[in-house]
This record gives C-alpha cells, structure tokens and sequence, in this order.
C-alpha cells in the first residue's frame, strides 16, 4: 500500500506469494465479517495463492494434482510398492526382517544413487519450471531474474524467517494474537530439512572420499546431524499441524484460508513427519531384525516426497522466494528513486 | 432478581478512554470491571478507526522531531479559537508527555518509517498496527490484569444516592439485567453521533441524511444519563466533527475508509447542479474538516465532486470508484442532476480558468477569473477533456463535542458546580471541555489516554 495507488492482477498475485498468512492484518483490521465489507485478506490471498499454484504447473494438465492429498496417498502408495516389489525381485526379500549390517544389503548403492538423482533432478526442474511460470505471471522479465542485491535480500529475509513476525509484533496464527510459534515451528522444519539434505552430502563423502563405508557410528557427522534435523523435522511438522489444527477448530479463525490449501499443506506436512519419524526409527532399530523394513518405508516416502513435490506444497519454497526477489528489487528502486517520487501523504486519523 | 455483581471499579465503554482508565485503576491494585456495549469482534468503539496519537515531546524514536509543550498549546488554541477550559487544556499538553511511556509500558510498539511513502510525522506518532491493534493489546493487558470484561453489555441507567454514585444497570447481549455495584464509575462511553434522532433534535431532518463514520453503539445513552443526574453539559450539541464521505458508504462504521479527498482538485455542485464553495480555497488538510457541515447545508445532504482524469490520482484511494461518463450528459443522467443546469456550471466554471501553472503540492495560482461566483481560489483548470469523473458525497459525521463538564481529577461536575464524589468521565464524552470545534489529527487519543490516566488512578483512591 505504501507502494502504490492501484493493483494489478499480476500485483495482487505477487503479494498472495508475499503473503506469507500472518494474519496480523485480519487481527488488526475493523471490517472483518460479520461487518458489511465482510473483509477476510488472509483467504482472498489464500484463494489467489492456489490460483498461481495451480497455473504455474508444469506441465499444465497436472494442476489437478496440486493440493491433492489424494494424490500424495496415491503417489506414497505406488512408491512403497514398488520399493518392495524392487527388493522382491531382487531377491533381497528376506533383508527385510532378518539383521542387517549395511543398508546396501538392501538396495544396492548405485540403484539408491541411480534413482535418487534422478528423481532430485526431475523435481528440481519441474519446481523451477514452475517458479519461472510465476515470474512471468508477477509480470517480470528474465533480466530481473538477474538482480544479485536483489536475492542476497530476498535469501536474507527467507533465511531469517523475517515474514513470520507481523513486523515485530507477531503472527496471529493460529489464535488472533501476536507470537512467533509459526515461526520456530517452520524454521525447525526448514533447518531441519537442511541438516538432512547436508547430513546426505556428507555421507557420500564419508563413502566415496574417503572411503568409510556406512553404518557410520553414532556420532560420526552424518549421523549427528541427521539425528537433529530429524527431530527438527518431526517437531516443526507436528508443530505446524497443532497450529493448524488450532486454527482450523477455532471459530474466530477457521474460515481464513482456501480448503484446498490446507489440504497441500497437511499432505505435505504428513508426508514430511512420516520421512523424518521413519528416518529416526531406522537408526534407533540399527542392528535389529526390523531395520530393512523401516528403511525401506524411509526410502520409498522420500521417492515419493521428489516425486510429488513439482506438484505439493513443497513449491512454495520457489514461489516466496521469488515473490521476495521481486519486492526487493521493488524496494531497491524505490530507494534509489527515493528522493524524485511524489508520495501519498499520511492520511492523518480522522 | 437480576444478578449483581461486586467491584471496586466499573468502566462503562471499551474504547481507548476506557482501557486506559480500566488498566490505571488495575494497576493500582484494584478489582475492575469493564462493561463494553460492542461484541468481541467489534469491541472498543471508534478506537478502531484510529491509527495515530498526538503528545508533546523531545526528540523521540516513533516521531520526526520534537514538539513542545507550547506548540502543542497555541496549535490547540488556535482550532479552538480559544474556547476551552484552560486549566484542562494545560492539564492535557502537561500530561501528554507521559502518554508514550504508559502506552510501551503497556505493550505498544511504533510504526518504524518505511522508505517510500509512509513517513513520521513530528507532532504524532504511528503506533504499530493501527487502532485495532491498539485495543487488541491493551485488552490483551487487561486479561493480563485480572480485569473482567464483559461483552454486548448496555449499561441502561446509574444510580446515585445524593452526590454518590451506588451501582449500574446494564443489558446483557441475551437480554438479562445485571446490576454492577461498585466504589466508583468511569464512563468512557463516546458521543452521541451514532444517535440521529437526537442528531435531528439539535440539527434538524438533515441529520437523518448524516453518515456516521464510526460505531454504530454511540448513541449517547450514557451522557443523557449523566445530564438526567445533574452533570453540567459542555459544548455545542450543534458542533460535530464532519467530513465528506462517499455517499454509498454504509449507514455507520464506514470508518477512515471512506473519506473523499478529491474536493480542491474538482468542482462542487448540489443536487441542483450549482456550485456552492470555493473547493480550493486552502490546502486540503486544513479544508476537509470543514466539508461535512457545507455538504449537511445543502439540499438533500448531498452534493458531487466532479472532475477529470487529470487530477484523478492526486488523492488517496477511494473505496468505490467514481462514476465515469464521457459527455456532462451522461454524467448528469447518472448523478440524477438537470443536464442542462450542469452543463451551464461546467462551461461557466470552465470560462473563468485561465492559463497558469497547475501545482497539486502548493497553493498554486490555478485561480478563477473574476465574475465567478464562489470563485476557486486555487487548482483551478477547465473540466472538458473526458472521461469524466464524480463521487456522490454526504456530511460524514465522525464525533460530536457535546458532553459533561469535569475538574482536573476527571470527576463529572454537577450543575451547581460540584463534582460527584466518584463518578469519572474519559474519552468522547468529557472532550468538550477541551475542544469545542475543530480538530488536531490524533487528540482525540490524546484526551483518552490522558484523562484515562487521571480517571483510573483517580478512582482507585475512592
């Protein structure tokens, strides 16, 4: 509002993508229903939210797919399968109930390596397809795409969370009243992810570097921060759910977001807590006879988390991201503009 | 027998006045009850609509440089035209430096300036949220506080044996009576510009033609109450605080929303299609105040800001849109106003411009040349080039002055001069005392939190 006078379609998708359901601004507004103007912000962003999710799919004939639990129940489904199927056919069948002292007894390392690029690389492609689709619908061209101040400030401001604090008095969420449980909750997640996917990288140089082979020792580095980025996980999910729950029992507050959303957001909550509680459970049953079992549940839901995620909640990461970008490179104009722009004068309160 | 409950303090009216008050008498230990008319979700009366709070100070972190205590004063002095109750409008400056400790000390946080368009101001300060969010925190101290809150709750009469104030009655939402005894009274109950038909008494039918800006629950119930007992009114019932709205604004609670900035960068006319002011006779922010009694003279109480795509984004955004038309014909149809009559106001207007430099940021020299009749002193440019723009307007009423007469310890007085022992008045309904006409953006907060204050602390010592 401080920006500018009238909004386009394309400002109001970029501001849904800015919008990250604070709701300090429903908490804080006079004309929330039942007033006349009937005014709910969080849902009108919520609604045009799934709009730019839903054409931003690529390719396009999947926008069913997006927000579909269905979908990921399905995807899980077929994914646990045919990791059994695999290890059937392999003749591995009975790893998964006897002791086991490496997971490769399971899959062998170059299938795990094999398949888990694969899916890393297709994932990654079709979420990036998916970012530059919103790009283009926030009406920006591909030499905006190249402002490096701009990402520094928008990665700045993703890493810290700093759209999470109601500008310094909190979200309302899920109650109507400033604090920052949203906040911690989704930093644990996302940190928590972070410690897995490093955890990961480590454990191949640990193999392929310098040449130990796992199960690493408890408290060898890949298996510490695994540890704790998968707590991280499991409490920020769980987290994140209570909230939600919360917030979606609550009279005052259960009519704030589109139901499809909230839909995207439990299947990916629950697929993100089913991965991390299957990764702690591996390595709490290491060296009994159910560790082949656990791991290879573990391992067909992250399949199915890159297989889903071009198509889950999981592209919100590119589109806030993006919508950060864009309002960073908005704001550095804004400051070199600074001083020649005509302003609207601060309505004073009557 | 309807319920009675027992307290030390009872507060009547939710808005800032009466949260500041209920939070004062709180924290000097005592048990207090606060009785708000509105619902949960549209408690604290006109506070909502607020956003800024006016107090004199020194170089501080939410303003963009010091006010004096004596600026504030002669500022005061001069929209009041020195009608005022001295000692109390010292009293309010005096106090005024206290008003942004109390509010951090109660979880208040600033408005931090955005680079852009949002910049301090130096005489107010921005609290953080708006005024919304201002009642959401204090109320949240309240629960902090031990205070009990009750919602939807009408206090009917008070009761008061000879100088004494005994107990309220109230109405609940589901319609029970309760009875409230208590060892002092705070009424922050707001004004009367919600009421029209007492709005009509003063003022006339036109009232009935009057939007009200802010809550629908300021009915005045209170402040007739207070003058049955014997409190000593103030201030003109006749005087209220009125600017131009959009006429298709909701009947109340329209809010800041809906005010029409476009007035000296168009024209004005009457249902008849005349001109009746000169729409730029001054910068706006020292004209809008003034528009909501011109329009409230006019036939029918309503009249149109008429004007071109070239002026169309010199003012804040509107609420609805104008109307568009691309002939004075189809706009005169759509106004319902006599295309003939407008048509000849639009040329004469148009014949009496002359070439000068239009400037929307100063008193420019876009004047009318003589012979027109009310001139336009500035901003002044022919209305031809369509499409055509206009905003239908009505006198938006935002408060009333009128209320009951107070000491410095906020104590109600009565016609023979003294005060009620232990009735205290806050807010709207004891302005009057400092303000009689006029307006300085954010006093109205002021005055609340102040007199709040004194009224709670004041109380508690009953």
């Amino acid at each position: 509002m401080e920006r500018r006078r009238e909004f386009t379609d394309q400002d109001i998708l970029f501001l849904a993508n800015l919008c990250h359901d604070c709701r300090q601004c429903y908490a804080a507004c006079p004309y929330i229903p039942p007033h006349e103007f009937n005014l709910n912000l969080p849902k009108v962003m919520s609604m045009a939210r799934r709009l730019t999710y839903e054409q931003s799919s690529r390719p396009k004939w999947t926008y069913p797919f997006r927000h579909s639990a269905t979908f990921t129940a399905i995807t899980t489904s077929i994914s646990l399968f045919l990791a059994l199927l695999i290890v059937a056919l392999m003749g591995r069948w009975d790893t998964l109930y006897s002791r086991i002292y490496s997971p490769y007894q399971v899959f062998p390392y170059p299938l795990i390596v094999g398949v888990g690029l694969t899916l890393g690389v297709y994932a990654l492609a079709l979420i990036l397809l998916s970012g530059l689709s919103l790009w283009r619908t926030m009406g920006l061209g591909f030499s905006e795409l190249l402002n490096l101040r701009a990402h520094a400030k928008a990665l700045g401001e993703a890493l810290g969370h700093i759209w999470f604090r109601g500008g310094g008095a909190g979200c309302a969420y899920p109650r109507l009243e400033g604090n920052l449980s949203r906040m911690l909750f989704h930093a644990s997640i996302f940190y928590g992810f972070t410690l897995d996917f490093l955890s990961t990288i480590l454990a191949s140089v640990y193999q392929d570097i310098l040449k130990i082979s796992p199960p690493f020792p408890l408290l060898s580095a890949p298996v510490v921060l695994g540890m704790i980025g998968g707590i991280m996980l499991c409490l920020g999910t769980v987290g994140l759910i209570v909230l939600k729950a919360v917030s979606l029992r609550d009279t005052e507050t259960r009519d704030l977001e589109d139901r499809a959303m909230v839909e995207a957001d439990l299947s990916l909550l629950t697929l993100l807590l089913a991965i991390s509680l299957t990764g702690l459970i591996t390595l709490a049953l290491r060296s009994t006879n159910y560790d082949g079992l656990v791991l290879t549940i573990h391992l067909a839901l992250v399949a199915s988390l890159f297989l889903t995620a071009p198509y889950s909640k999981l592209t919100h990461l590119i589109h806030r991201y993006l919508a950060l970008v864009r309002d960073a490179i908005e704001e550095i104009e804004e400051s070199t503009r600074y001083m020649k722009i005509t302003r609207i004068p601060l309505r004073s309160s009557h | 027998m309807p319920g009675t409950l027992n307290f030390d303090i009872i507060v009547v009216g939710g808005g800032n006045a009466g949260l500041v008050a209920a939070i004062s008498a709180a924290r000097q230990g005592r048990r207090v009850i606060l009785l708000e008319r509105g619902e949960r979700w549209e408690r604290g009366g006109n506070t909502k609509y607020t956003r800024d709070i006016r107090y004199a100070h020194d170089k501080d972190n939410a303003t963009s440089g010091p006010y004096p205590e004596d600026e504030f004063l002669s500022d005061l002095l001069s929209v009041n035209k020195g009608e005022t109750n001295m000692e109390l409008a010292k009293l309010l400056v005096k106090e005024s430096w206290n008003v942004k400790d109390f509010m951090e000390s109660n979880g208040i946080k600033w408005q931090r300036p955005i680079r852009g368009t949002l910049h301090l101001s130096r005489t107010n300060a921005f609290f953080l949220g708006g005024g919304k969010h201002l009642l959401n925190t204090y109320y949240k101290r309240l629960e902090e506080l031990g205070v009990k809150v009750i919602y939807g709750a009408k206090v009917t009469s008070l009761r008061i044996n000879e100088d004494e104030f005994e107990e309220a009655i109230a109405v609940l939402a589901d319609g029970k009576e309760i009875r409230v005894r208590g060892r002092a009274v705070i009424v922050a109950s707001g004004g009367f510009e919600a009421n029209l038909d007492w709005l009509s008494e003063v003022y006339g039918n036109a009232a009935r033609n009057f939007i009200v800006r802010g809550t629908k629950h300021n009915d005045g119930l209170l402040l007739r109450e207070l003058l049955r007992l014997g409190a000593k009114p103030v201030a003109d019932p006749r005087e209220f605080h009125g600017v131009a709205v959009d006429a298709r604004s909701p009947k109340f609670e329209g809010g800041i929303v809906t005010r029409i900035d476009s007035i000296p960068f168009s024209i004005v006319v009457n249902i008849e299609g005349k001109r009746f002011y000169d729409e730029g006779e001054d910068l706006w922010p020292k004209r809008y105040a003034i528009w909501g009694k011109l329009i409230a003279e006019q036939p029918g109480q309503i009249v149109f800001s008429i004007f071109n795509s070239k002026v169309k984004d010199l003012f804040l955004p509107t609420l609805f849109k104008p109307y568009e038309a691309y002939s004075v014909e189809e706009l005169a149809k759509m106004l319902d106003i006599d295309p003939l009559k407008l048509s000849s106001t639009i040329s004469n207007f148009n014949s009496h411009t002359r070439e000068c430099n239009f400037d929307p940021s100063t008193l420019d020299n876009c004047s009318t040349t003589p012979g027109l009749e009310p001139p336009k002193s500035h901003w002044a440019f022919p209305i031809r080039d369509p499409p055509l723009y206009a905003y239908p307007l009505r006198p938006g009423v935002t408060f009333t002055y009128a209320g009951v007469e107070v000491d410095s310890r906020a104590r109600v007085i009565r016609r023979d001069g003294r005060p009620l022992k232990n009735v205290f008045a806050a807010g709207e309904i004891m302005m009057g005392n400092i303000l009689r006409r006029g307006y300085l953006g954010g006093i109205g907060l002021t005055i609340g939190t102040v007199f709040g204050v004194i009224a709670g602390e004041r109380a508690a010592e009953v």
